[in-house]
């Protein structure tokens, strides 16, 4: 199963050979940078697709908390395989850590009945506690290799990463293309979803848990710090563009993916970190989306006035 | 069959009971309006009818089945207390909210061209057409209202519940909501209805449930004029002089 993931990674890899080969492209020509725009993306792809769930529930947030749990499983896979002599990917422990912490915000919330941001500074809070205790009890040079995983780094995707990465992407787009309609129903009105019949309960659950793995898998570019950027920015400049909501999630992929294919492109020539030159493209799309939202907004209040005036004299 | 039964129903979110002892039956194609004071537990009647909450004791059934393991959800229409004054940006269009109406009918299947069909008529229904593209967050508290309940007939619901459907809403818009519910009525929906002017529901509905945590009254509107209800309901004012707006 994995060899074929890996094959799907160097069939990719042989495909941007070639391409950088055929057009002269220096960027392209190189393993890791192969990688890390396969993983981009998909990160383009994934961040926003659950994104947009997340932010018109108002839960911009979950992903910083998620994000930063998932540090402390970083630090568990760390520590275990620096106690246990194992080779256990320190990205899987930090799925399952995160996946764990998703639960566990639900839980609250649904205990409390309301998302409420003190909860989730408190997960946020303890899960990066946790992570920089266990590394920091964990002699034997570890320090050093932390900073791949708290801001990211393209030079590091490994195939088997972006394998792990491969299958993470295809769970979550089958997922929401399978529930898309339960999702869509549950963001935009809970109580009438519940009536309706749906296990809302359960949806809230799956969200946070697919977001738990957007997180991790975004994690490997973007960092800890910047990774739940890509959840909220896209979309929120998406937000500005579009009318209908397929349309909003539509838009938030193209934008994010402008923004990892200009970013990772940028931090390759001026050779500055990734996540953060990605998330500095995606702000500045966001303001220019904010922009043309304005402006739309300011056309369209003319056209409606002109519409009102003659639903007026259409009613006499 | 009874659309809506209860028996000895209660409910409180703490030791006090909010809801105490209800025992009511809605029958097809009643029109009930549930008035009664701020914080007299008709919000939570409603949660409790609709199965969005478990009673302390007692049980409330939906089409004769317990109301909390009820999934049959197209044939209920919900419009929630908060859609008039919700200033959820989320984007979405009228049409794609009215769908969501079908979606309990298509579960995990795709939307086809006969669901879509359905939704455009609802829209008509109700006559919102002509803002199918509009943002919902764009539209005024009576035209949202108006799409919340394209959505219940998109579901082909046969019980429409509206918890307060005109909080923020201009008068105008009121008069019309109501000429659109007596419609909905008369074509043979049955409506369950809590709104804050007595007068309004006692000129609407078929029957009057008048509480306070108790049933106070449960009868024909005419009866509830004659009767001490309000006055024991709200205290010294009664606010039925309504009536004769």
């Amino acid at each position: 199963m994995l060899d074929a993931i890996s094959g799907v990674v160097a069939a990719w890899q042989s495909l941007l050979g070639w391409f950088a080969a055929a057009f002269g492209i220096e960027m392209l020509q190189y393993g890791f940078m192969q990688r890390a725009i396969l993983v981009g993306l998909c990160i383009g792809v994934m961040a926003p697709l659950i994104g947009t769930f997340l932010v018109h529930r108002q839960l911009a947030l979950i992903g910083d908390a998620l994000a930063h749990t998932a540090f402390a499983g970083v630090a568990v896979g760390l520590f275990v395989n620096a106690v246990f002599d194992t080779g256990v990917s320190p990205y899987l422990s930090a799925v399952v850590v995160a996946a764990i912490a998703a639960l566990l915000i639900e839980v609250i919330s649904e205990k409390t009945d309301v998302y409420n941001d003190v909860s989730m500074a408190i997960v946020l809070s303890t899960g990066f506690a946790l992570g920089t205790v266990l590394i920091s009890i964990n002699a034997g040079g570890l320090a050093v290799g932390v900073n791949q995983y708290l801001f990211g780094n393209l030079a590091t995707v490994s195939v088997e990463n972006a394998s792990l990465l491969l299958v993470l992407f295809a769970l979550i787009v089958a997922v929401v293309a399978v529930a898309y309609k339960q999702l869509v129903y549950v963001t935009f009105d809970e109580t009438a979803a519940k009536v309706a019949g749906l296990n809302v309960k359960w949806y809230n659950r799956m969200t946070a848990m697919l977001t738990a793995l957007v997180v991790v898998g975004a994690m490997q570019i973007m960092g800890v710090i910047l990774v739940a950027a890509m959840l909220v920015v896209p979309v929120a400049g998406a937000a500005q563009l579009a009318r209908s909501f397929r349309g909003a999630l539509l838009a938030s992929i193209v934008l994010a993916e402008l923004a990892v294919i200009v970013g990772i492109t940028m931090a390759y020539e001026f050779e500055a970190t990734a996540g953060g030159v990605i998330v500095l493209v995606a702000v500045a799309i966001y303001v220019g989306a904010v922009l043309i939202g304005k402006f739309r907004e300011r056309r369209s209040d003319v056209v409606s006035v002109a519409e009102s005036g003659q639903d007026e004299s259409t009613a006499d | 069959m009874n659309v809506v039964e209860t028996r000895n129903l209660t409910f409180g979110y703490t030791a006090t009971p909010v809801v105490e002892d209800v025992n009511l039956t809605v029958e097809a194609g009643e029109f009930l309006g549930i008035v009664g004071p701020n914080g007299s537990g008709k919000s939570t009647l409603l949660k409790l009818l609709l199965g969005l909450l478990e009673p302390d004791s007692g049980e409330a059934r939906l089409f004769g089945e317990h109301a909390t393991a009820f999934d049959d959800g197209e044939r209920i229409g919900y419009v929630a207390q908060s859609v008039t004054t919700d200033t959820s940006e989320m984007p979405i269009t009228v049409r794609e909210a009215v769908l969501m109406g079908r979606y309990p009918h298509v579960g995990f299947g795709r939307i086809t061209e006969d669901d879509r069909r359905k939704a455009r008529e609802a829209l008509e229904t109700v006559g919102m057409s002509h803002l199918a593209d509009r943002r919902v967050a764009r539209l005024s508290g009576g035209q949202r209202q108006r799409t919340y309940i394209a959505r219940a007939l998109a579901a082909e619901a046969e019980l429409l519940v509206l918890d307060e459907p005109t909080v923020g809403v201009d008068a105008e818009s009121v008069a019309a909501f109501f000429e659109l519910l007596a419609d909905l009525h008369e074509f043979g929906l049955t409506v369950l209805l809590i709104e804050h002017d007595v007068g309004t529901v006692v000129e609407r509905a078929s029957t009057v449930l008048c509480m306070n945590r108790e049933v106070l009254f449960h009868g024909s509107p005419d009866d509830f004029v004659e009767s001490t209800a309000l006055a024991e309901a709200y205290g010294a004012t009664p606010k039925i002089m309504g009536v004769s707006e």
